[in-house]
């Protein structure tokens, strides 16, 4: 990942250098991209234990809404993207009750359940501390060359990825004694910031002048570096046993998406058109 | 005088009076707490929750007592408010609540045994060392109760009933019976007596 940055930010220097030879806003250029389209996960960072529904990350299709990108081009072909994506689900997926039916599949034929995800707010309701929307945020240079009102533009950026964790604790009564077990799930960190990196292709058509038609295919990866802790307390003999639940897989993606590119052109700090 | 004036003057208690609830709290009442007896019933703590129950059997691993005080109140003070509208206030935030002053309050909880419990408690013997209270995450002891009812922060007219559960099962016998003994700091003693339960 180290090497991955330097290459990055070498490849930013490269830009700025450009800009020393083409002279500054000669050709500056301003794009705007909104897109939506899909995710298709390659890693199922899912261990098939109960803390799985605690962090907020798809291991099936899911969607992405591309909310900006935006590249400024300093040169006829080079320039900087920035992209921000918010990831979601198909489906409503309801992880407080998955956690829960997870919770009583486990404990459920000995123990009555009592469970609950999340912390509570100002009206005493358990709300998870994070949401349930996980995003990417990325920035590295782009390439592009168009012709005949083609376009092509590869990317490469470097960034993180922001998962949503949040923790969980179930009380359970055990039937025909007055047995208790006190069970926490809490993550490590407040939040599951990952390294990313990702590399792309936009290919496009020019409708006119401002506005341009695109298709995104990118490729991303990271290395996520999660720790839960379970805490089981047995509250009449006040035994306590801890385990350690870490989530240490490589995670890769593939993006497909649509979308529009709007784009201002400057030149010596005036909008040409 | 003008009329406008004169309005003013009528209908200024009324405004001062809107004013003045702005930052008025509801009367605050002190009630005097006195326990009067106590109440035993069987307790089947096998389902989620406790609960009182009459019947004849109960799992000796879920067998409990509820202990219920009975208590008189009578109110020693009644805040005034002023003006002519006694009910009108605005509920703001510091307003003080009703208190309520236990007269007497619990000194000792102990429970003994009707029949033989096992080797070391044969019948007439304390077990109160077997009952504990369930406080939602935690059981806590007779003694440790007893220290809570009497802190600073227990609030006497939140809490009137107390579960005491047997965490250790009988060794001996099936039917068992307690007897129940209350000291009150103001000197008096209660002694009250559980309904027979098989503990199966």
């Amino acid at each position: 990942m180290r090497g991955l940055i330097l290459v990055n930010l070498f490849a930013c220097l490269c830009c700025f250098t450009c800009v020393g030879q083409d002279g500054l806003d000669k050709f500056a250029v301003l794009q705007l991209k909104p897109a939506i389209g899909f995710v298709f996960p390659l890693t199922d960072i899912a261990k098939n234990v109960i803390t799985d529904d605690l962090i907020g990350h798809e291991s099936d299709l899911h969607l992405y809404v591309q909310v900006i990108s935006a590249s400024y081009f300093i040169n006829r072909k080079w320039g900087i993207d920035f992209n921000f994506q918010l990831f979601s689900s198909f489906e409503n997926k309801d992880r407080d009750d998955l956690f829960n039916l997870n919770i009583q599949t486990k404990y459920g034929s000995t123990y009555f359940v009592d469970t609950r995800v999340g912390s509570p707010n100002f009206e005493g309701r358990y709300i998870r501390e994070n949401g349930d929307v996980s995003f990417a945020l990325g920035i590295g240079p782009r390439y592009r060359f168009e012709r005949n009102n083609f376009y092509i533009s590869p990317a490469f950026h470097l960034g993180f990825v922001e998962l949503p964790v949040t923790s969980g604790f179930t009380r359970l009564k055990e039937s025909n004694t007055h047995n208790k077990l006190l069970v926490s799930y809490s993550p490590k960190d407040e939040y599951s910031r990952s390294l990313s990196f990702t590399t792309g292709l936009t290919l496009g058509y020019r409708l006119n002048r401002y506005l341009l038609l695109n298709f995104d295919i990118s490729y991303s990866g990271y290395k996520l570096d999660l720790e839960y802790e379970e805490r089981i307390l047995d509250v009449i003999t006040q035994n306590k046993s801890t385990q350690t639940i870490s989530y240490n897989n490589v995670v890769h993606n593939v993006y497909f998406g649509l979308g529009l590119i709007a784009e201002i052109s400057f030149s010596r700090g005036r909008i040409l058109y | 005088m003008k009329l406008r004036t004169t309005l003013f003057i009528l209908l200024f208690p009324f405004i001062a009076h809107v004013f003045w609830s702005c930052c008025s709290c509801e009367n605050t009442e002190v009630f005097e707490i006195s326990t009067c007896s106590f109440a035993v019933e069987h307790i089947n703590n096998s389902g989620e929750k406790p609960v009182i129950t009459s019947e004849d059997e109960i799992g000796k691993n879920a067998y409990g007592i509820q202990l219920a005080m009975e208590k008189s109140e009578s109110l020693c003070f009644h805040g005034k408010s002023l003006f002519i509208a006694p009910t009108l206030n605005a509920f703001k935030c510091d307003c003080l609540l009703d208190e309520y002053i236990a007269l007497d309050t619990i000194q000792d909880i102990r429970v003994r045994t009707v029949n033989d419990f096992d080797m070391e408690h044969p019948a007439g013997t304390d077990v109160s060392e077997y009952f504990f209270s369930d406080q939602e995450d935690v059981y806590i002891s007779i003694s440790d109760l007893m220290l809570r009812i009497n802190g600073p922060n227990f609030l006497y007219n939140g809490s009137s009933t107390f579960n005491l559960l047997l965490l250790t099962a009988p060794m001996q016998g099936v039917e068992h019976q307690f007897n129940i003994e209350i000291d009150m700091t103001d000197g008096r003693s209660f002694i009250e007596q559980t309904d027979k339960v098989d503990l199966i």
